[in-house]
């Protein structure tokens, strides 16, 4: 009887709490924008292997610009070892996820398959705040396509530094060839990567880049596959049939070469002006580069003997598709978010942005301050035009300023990509056996669907 | 009376002291972060408090409800499975039949193995021009995509019954062996049947080993994970997708509120089985006595 009583108490205590907890979260406040908080004295950072050298010379002027600001910066090795990666990973993730590490958090996509499932998973703060309490800082000068990517539900998580677009170079006489113009839209280049896969098919001599193009196409053409913010799926509309029609088309002469070890190139040689002599022994029809200074080196070349073209790869809406290439988040829990902030800053100054783009550590490429990449390019085309290497096969005219003008002016109206890493690897996992005709376009439809409703709704 | 005293102050001394670095380890990485994760979740991610809010947003999810079920029902499927094939195959074990110590190792085998390898091996049987499919088309029947399609929940009741059931069936054998022979020979004077020493003798004398084994398999189901992830990856068909792909995923994209809140719950899981289970064994023990 006696113990009866004390459970019924317990059970009664329990529902009390239970009751209490769940009534007091229903008064949930709503998060409001937040103030930049109280300086403190000290920062910590993490140097990822792929960040390192950005953040260390960001760190170097903020240390010059707030000397008594002690930074401690956590530094996880070269990239050159890729233990290195997942030992920067293992321990970023775990602190994030303790409401610890770092107080910004500097990341490539090699970091995180998914910003914005991360972004979306509350670890970084919404700066928007900040930024509109800032009176000395403004996101005008940037380039407002790519900062959006950093919006999330009307909360700016993360920052954009750098960012990059897939673009094809080739000439017009390549083109006339085969009796082609540059692609405009998606449906030319489908048509054309339909009849070259058919052309080409048993002819190992022809390709049509000189690197697999699939999860480069897919990413650049905008066809949205899953909204992990509006939780839609959209791999049933006609536009993901098409392009996925057009590549099987072309997959046994891009990637299954490229799988088989048959390559038009040397995977391992990264000379540029290897890409320039493909074109000219019509090898392969379009030179694919994300890498931009590359492309105009290319470029450049080509000026000599033919008449170089450039495109960047069609897509859905029309406009170039550009892909995060760094980004910077202040950690939610952090202790010292206003010096991440100020870092944050730092590295969307001028110097920094200068800095990344010319010492190639800005991941890949194109910094997000507007005119900081025009002068950088105009700086490289006066510097190399005359030069060539050593051999005296390639040569670099000096390209125009027109052509400049209106390559900065492509890459620069953009806007972002909505596939992420971890969704095109789903793709590709699901789609390869009806590129491969090892089942059939509803099958393979059925087995990514399946995948993309766990990915989105978890 | 004295001496008594001091010497049992000394061995209770002695005894906590043995057991220090446990408790140490137990507080260190279990107790103290658990708690601090059921703190955790009461909280958003940005810090506001959210009461039951988390709770009711993760379990209203479609996908924790999939990953949910998908863990009761393997584990509903595989401990019953597992528990009676590995007591059937110790009771033939225990007959000491011709070949009883080469059937012993292997059964044991599996448990030796190294999972990445085991998995390896699931590979190449299950892969869609694997061994099983080839065998079936020897008899004309269409090939199946074990891993990619619902088949794979019964891959994985498979792997799982072959991977644990050798140590079930070592801890059938030492309770078999507890048995005392005299029962069997007082039933053997009355001329009782096979079935009915094992209904009247062995099955009540091994009842506590049944439940550890239970208890066991019980909570062994919930790591199947490990052979679904490694077989299949983070993202399998779905009717493998258990509450550890929910967990592991969650932690990959940092959502740490989930990731508390699912535990907390696969713990209160676990804990109200264990409670069932316990109640369930005292019942059965009062029955008997």
């Amino acid at each position: 009887m006696k113990k009866m009583k004390i459970r019924y108490k317990l059970l009664a205590c329990l529902t009390a709490l239970v009751l209490l907890v769940g009534c007091s979260g229903c008064a949930m406040e709503k998060e409001k924008a937040e103030q930049i908080p109280e300086q403190t004295d000290s920062l910590v950072v993490y140097a990822g292997p792929y960040t390192a050298k950005f953040l260390n010379m960001a760190v170097k002027l903020f240390s010059i610009i707030y000397p008594d600001i002690n930074v401690e910066v956590r530094d996880f090795g070269d990239y050159s070892d890729y233990q290195n990666q997942q030992n920067y990973m293992e321990v970023l993730k775990s602190e994030l996820a303790a409401g610890t590490g770092p107080d910004l958090i500097l990341f490539t996509p090699v970091d995180f398959e998914d910003i914005q499932k991360t972004a979306g998973s509350g670890a970084f703060q919404n700066i928007s705040g900040y930024i509109e309490n800032d009176a000395g800082f403004s996101l005008e000068n940037y380039n407002s396509g790519v900062m959006e990517a950093g919006v999330y539900n009307g909360q700016r998580l993360f920052v954009p530094i750098s960012y990059s677009i897939n673009l094809f170079l080739t000439t017009e006489e390549t083109l006339n060839k085969e009796s082609w113009k540059l692609p405009s839209d998606l449906q030319e280049l489908y048509s054309q990567m339909t009849e070259f896969g058919q052309l080409y098919r048993s002819n190992t001599e022809r390709f049509f880049s000189h690197y697999p193009l699939y999860s480069f196409l897919l990413e650049s053409s905008g066809i949205p596959v899953a909204d992990w913010i509006s939780k839609e799926i959209k791999v049933d509309d006609e536009a993901f049939r098409d392009f996925m029609s057009a590549y099987k088309e072309l997959y046994s002469i891009d990637w299954k070469r490229y799988e088989e070890g048959i390559y038009v190139k040397d995977p391992n040689y990264t000379y540029t002006g290897d890409t320039v002599k493909l074109i000219r022994n019509n090898k392969i029809q379009y030179i694919f580069e994300s890498y931009h200074p590359s492309l105009l080196s290319d470029y450049a070349a080509l000026l000599n003997d033919q008449t170089p073209v450039y495109a960047a790869f069609p897509s859905l809406s029309g406009k170039p598709v550009a892909t995060i290439d760094m980004a910077a988040a202040v950690n939610r829990n952090g202790a010292n978010k206003a010096n991440a902030y100020n870092l944050l800053k730092i590295m969307l100054s001028e110097k920094m942005q200068t800095y990344g783009s010319e010492n190639f550590c800005l991941y890949y490429d194109i910094p997000v301050l507007d005119g900081v990449y025009k002068k950088l390019l105009e700086e490289q085309n006066r510097k190399y035009a005359g030069g060539g290497t050593p051999d005296g096969s390639i040569r670099y005219a000096l390209i125009p300023d027109d052509t400049i003008n209106s390559f900065v002016s492509l890459v620069s109206d953009v806007t972002c990509s909505n596939i992420s890493p971890q969704v095109q690897s789903f793709v590709w996992e699901e789609m390869k056996s009806y590129f491969e005709d090892q089942k059939s376009y509803e099958q393979c439809l059925e087995s990514l669907r399946n995948k993309l409703e766990l990915y989105i709704n978890e | 009376m004295r001496t008594k005293s001091t010497l049992g102050k000394r061995e209770a001394l002695s005894g906590f002291l043995f057991t220090l670095p446990t408790i140490v380890g137990t507080c260190l990485f279990f107790l103290i972060p658990f708690i601090i994760n059921i703190f955790k979740s009461f909280f958003t991610s940005g810090g506001s408090f959210a009461g039951l809010g988390n709770y009711i947003e993760i379990i209203r999810n479609k996908v924790f409800q999939l990953a949910a079920w998908n863990t009761i029902k393997f584990m509903l499927v595989c401990v019953p499975l597992i528990v009676a094939f590995s007591l059937i195959i110790a009771l033939f074990l225990y007959k000491k039949l011709a070949g009883a110590h080469f059937f012993r190792t292997v059964f044991v085998f599996p448990l030796v193995l190294p999972v990445a390898s085991v998995i390896l091996f699931f590979n190449i049987l299950f892969a869609e021009g694997g061994i099983v499919n080839s065998l079936l088309s020897c008899f004309r029947i269409p090939a199946v995509d074990w891993l990619n399609s619902s088949a794979s929940f019964f891959v994985l009741v498979f792997l799982y019954i072959w991977k644990n059931c050798g140590y079930n069936i070592i801890l059938f054998l030492a309770a078999l062996n507890s048995i005392s022979k005299e029962y069997y020979e007082a039933l053997r004077l009355d001329s009782a049947s096979t079935w009915k020493a094992l209904w009247h003798v062995t099955l009540p004398m091994i009842t506590p080993h049944l439940f550890f084994i239970f208890v066991i398999s019980v909570t062994n189901s919930f790591k199947a994970f490990r052979e679904a992830y490694i077989l299949c990856g983070n993202y399998p068909n779905r009717d493998i997708y258990m509450l550890q792909h929910y967990i592991n995923n969650n932690f990959q994209t940092l959502n740490y509120t989930r990731l508390s809140v699912a535990t907390i719950l696969i713990f209160l899981l676990i804990f109200m089985l264990i409670l069932v289970l316990f109640k369930l064994k005292n019942k059965a023990e009062e029955h008997n006595l």
